[in-house]
């Protein structure tokens, strides 16, 4: 799967919060996105899966070559896309059992039949190997789930949703080193098959268990520069700092 | 004793003594009647001046319009099921005012339980007893006694001076009895009166499950005017729900109230989804220390209806527990009303007691009031109260569509898992009902 974002703008009310993002990333690359807080990670995040706060300005994203802007969220997500949220919602009164039967269901629609023993099987394997308890199975989905159990649960759904592209907002924030460590061993699992990630984070941490292929820097709505690993221990060293520096803009000022 | 003039139809209201007059029933009853109609006659119906009655004007409403007639004593005898029904204690069927089937376990009718309709209950009680008068008919009058002598408004007397039919379920003490009864109201017809009172006494430490099903013909007009007393004995422990479904040309108007002794628990649940108009008012007196209470409510009214549903929470007694969920989600030009009350009275130190109500408005046009009141009259209490109205959320149905759901099933599991914190604890037998009626109501509002 390729994805390409070209020239990709969007604004929420009358605020341009993309302002021309460009990227291109494959199934089967590893990419990390970092970038200050409010540079714009999620809002790319949100608007490749269609969020309706925000409004396309310009530019496309391309899967396999078609663009996805005009199709609704829950056609992109069937195209095989993830995207694992920096703060999941709380669905009551929908337990996490029944969400990820149907999620399934949907998601192998016609592809291979969903019985209920195999489903089951798999979630409680997938449950283990994310040291998530079996009891979860019958608990409202996220409702008064600690911070790291949202987070785990994310990575849950992604197992058994077995996207070809995954976004991890921020998935790592907020983990103890433990936790961390089975985050991205979900990750690393999902690689043993053709599987592409776009991991936004702030720490270097992750990223020693998830190895990236390509670092990009997001700064004021735009990717402002690209490169290997070697960018984030420059980030760990130097902070922000540089990035503002060489590529701020100062904001137009309108009267 | 009169006979009964099967089938003779009385006017609702100007007909009320001579309806009285006609049924064949012990001076016990019959005093308790007129003592009903008596307030009855002095009183007002109730106008939009009084808070409770302020969201929901009934001044439109003609009740000499419409007619009533008694229970036909002899239809349930024909056609009793002896057939028992699995997880069925006891079933008794109504079609209006008739009771149409009857069943009762024989291993519980042995030990002492009484499930039959109030009508045979009342002839088969007839004799003046005076002092011999069975445990359980001198429960129920003292129940009617209590609720004529509290009421506080005329719908409720015109009640109990015109009740139709009705149940009876006596639970002698230390019962459990783990299968449930089962109530059925099947209406029908014009401008119909029907009036059900249902009886449910738990002795010490006696246990059970009541579910009461009212629904009725697609078309007609039924003027439903309820009535549930239960008393709950030392240690008791009593499950009733109720589901509401009439058609949308019929009104529903109906009382519960529970008295619950020391130790004793009540779960009660109503989920409301017919009649044009309803208002219903559910008590519980929490009156012997250590009691608890839950009261659920589920609501869902659309097109034009008005649903107005009341709790109240009364601790009489210290070291009491009530809990209000009522849960609404209101479609189309409809209107919801829930009104709560927690009154604390000075017996009732180490209380804890709160309410909540949740309102969904699925468009605009639709309409929720949230009334929660809190009167206490002693320290050392933990009372509270939440509401909150709001609209579906889009980050929701967003976050499932991010998991493939298209947008309309989205907001579906989203209405399902709104009242399912409430269906799920409710009586198992009515749970898919409930839940299928919750999908009926279902129309898309694609807000993402
Ligand atoms: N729903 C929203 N309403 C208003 N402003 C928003 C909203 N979402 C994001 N923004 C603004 O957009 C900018 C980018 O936010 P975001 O995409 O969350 O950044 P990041 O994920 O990189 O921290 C911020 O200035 C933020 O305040
Ligand atoms: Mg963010």
């Amino acid at each position: 799967m390729e994805i390409k974002i070209e020239g990709l703008e969007a604004k929420i009310g009358d605020t341009p919060i993309l302002r021309g993002v460009d990227l291109t990333m494959n199934s089967g690359e590893v990419h990390a996105l970092m970038g200050p807080n409010g540079s714009g990670k999620s809002t790319l995040s949100n608007v490749v899966f269609g969020h309706p706060s925000y409004e396309v300005t310009g530019g496309r994203v391309l899967v396999d070559g078609e663009d996805i802007l005009e199709m609704e969220p829950h056609e992109r997500a069937r195209l095989g896309l993830f995207l694992a949220f920096q703060y999941p919602v709380e669905i009551s009164g929908v337990t996490v059992g029944r969400f990820l039967r149907r999620a399934v269901e949907i998601r192998f629609e016609g592809q291979k039949e969903v019985r209920t023993k195999g489903f089951l099987k798999d979630l409680r394997e997938a449950m283990d190997f994310m040291e998530i308890d079996q009891q979860f199975i019958n608990r409202y989905l996220n409702e008064g789930f600690s911070g790291g159990e949202k987070k785990r649960m994310e990575i849950l759904q992604m197992l058994m949703l077995q996207p070809q592209f995954s976004i991890l907002d921020e998935t790592d924030s907020g983990l103890d080193i433990d936790a961390l460590a089975v985050v991205a061993r979900g990750v690393n699992k999902m690689r043993e098959h053709d599987f592409g990630a776009l991991i936004i984070t702030h720490y270097q941490r992750i990223l020693d268990h998830i190895k990236p292929d390509f670092v990009h820097i997001m700064y004021q709505g735009r990717i402002v520069t690209s490169g290997g690993g070697e960018i984030v221990t420059e980030l760990e060293k130097r902070g922000y700092d540089w990035v503002r520096a060489q590529y701020g803009q100062e904001e137009e000022v309108h009267e | 004793m009169k006979n009964n003039t099967v089938g003779e139809v009385f006017t609702g209201v100007d007909g009320l003594g001579d309806y009285i007059g006609s049924l064949p029933e012990p001076d016990w009853m019959r005093e308790t009647r007129l003592a009903a109609l008596e307030r009855f006659s002095t009183m007002d119906w109730p106008d939009t001046a009084v808070e409770e009655w302020r969201r929901s004007d009934i001044s439109s409403y003609d009740f000499n319009a419409y007619n009533m007639r008694g229970a036909q004593q002899s239809a349930a005898a024909d056609s009793a099921d002896p057939q028992a029904e699995p997880d069925v204690a006891g079933r008794i069927s109504f079609e209006g005012p008739d009771a149409v089937a009857t069943s009762l376990d024989p291993d519980l009718a042995s030990q002492g339980v009484i499930f039959e309709p109030l009508s045979e209950f009342v002839l088969q009680n007839s004799a003046n007893h005076g002092g011999n008068m069975s445990k359980a008919t001198r429960a129920v009058r003292d129940l009617i006694m209590d609720s004529v002598h509290k009421a506080d408004n005329k719908l409720k007397l015109w009640h109990y001076a015109g009740w139709t039919h009705g149940v009876v379920l006596y639970v002698p003490r230390f019962m459990e009895i783990k299968n449930c009864f089962v109530l059925d109201f099947q209406e029908s017809g014009d401008s119909v009166i029907s009036a059900p009172q249902v009886f449910v006494v738990l002795e010490e430490g006696a246990r059970v499950e009541v579910i009461q099903r009212v629904h009725g013909a697609d078309e007609g007009v039924v003027l439903l005017n309820e009535s549930v007393d239960i008393h709950i004995g030392d240690g008791a422990a009593c499950k009733y729900v109720a589901l509401h479904n009439l058609n949308i040309d019929s009104s529903s108007f109906g009382t519960t109230l529970a008295r619950i002794s020391r130790d004793g628990h009540l779960h009660h649940g109503i989920a409301a989804f017919g009649s044009m108009f309803t208002k219903f008012r559910v008590d519980a007196e929490l009156n012997g220390p250590g009691s608890d209470v839950l009261l659920d409510g589920i609501y869902y009214p659309a097109e034009d209806q008005h649903v107005d549903l009341r709790t109240v929470q009364t601790h009489f007694a210290p070291k009491c527990a009530s809990h209000a969920l009522y849960r609404g989600a209101i479609r189309d030009e409809a209107h919801g009303v829930y009104q709560g009350l927690i009154y604390v009275g000075d017996e009732g130190s180490e209380t804890d007691a709160y309410l909540t109500n949740n309102n969904l408005l699925l468009n605009d046009g639709a309409q929720a009031d949230s009334i929660p009141c809190l009167q206490i009259h002693t320290n050392d209490v933990k009372c509270s109260h939440g509401s909150t109205t709001g609209k579906l959320n889009r980050n929701e149905v967003f976050y499932l569509a991010s998991r493939g759901f298209s947008p309309e099933e989205a907001e579906e599991i989203l209405l399902q898992g709104f009242f399912e914190p409430i269906v799920a604890r409710l009586p198992g037998a009515l749970q898919e009902e409930i839940r299928d009626l919750i999908a009926a109501r279902f129309v898309p509002v694609d807000i993402l």
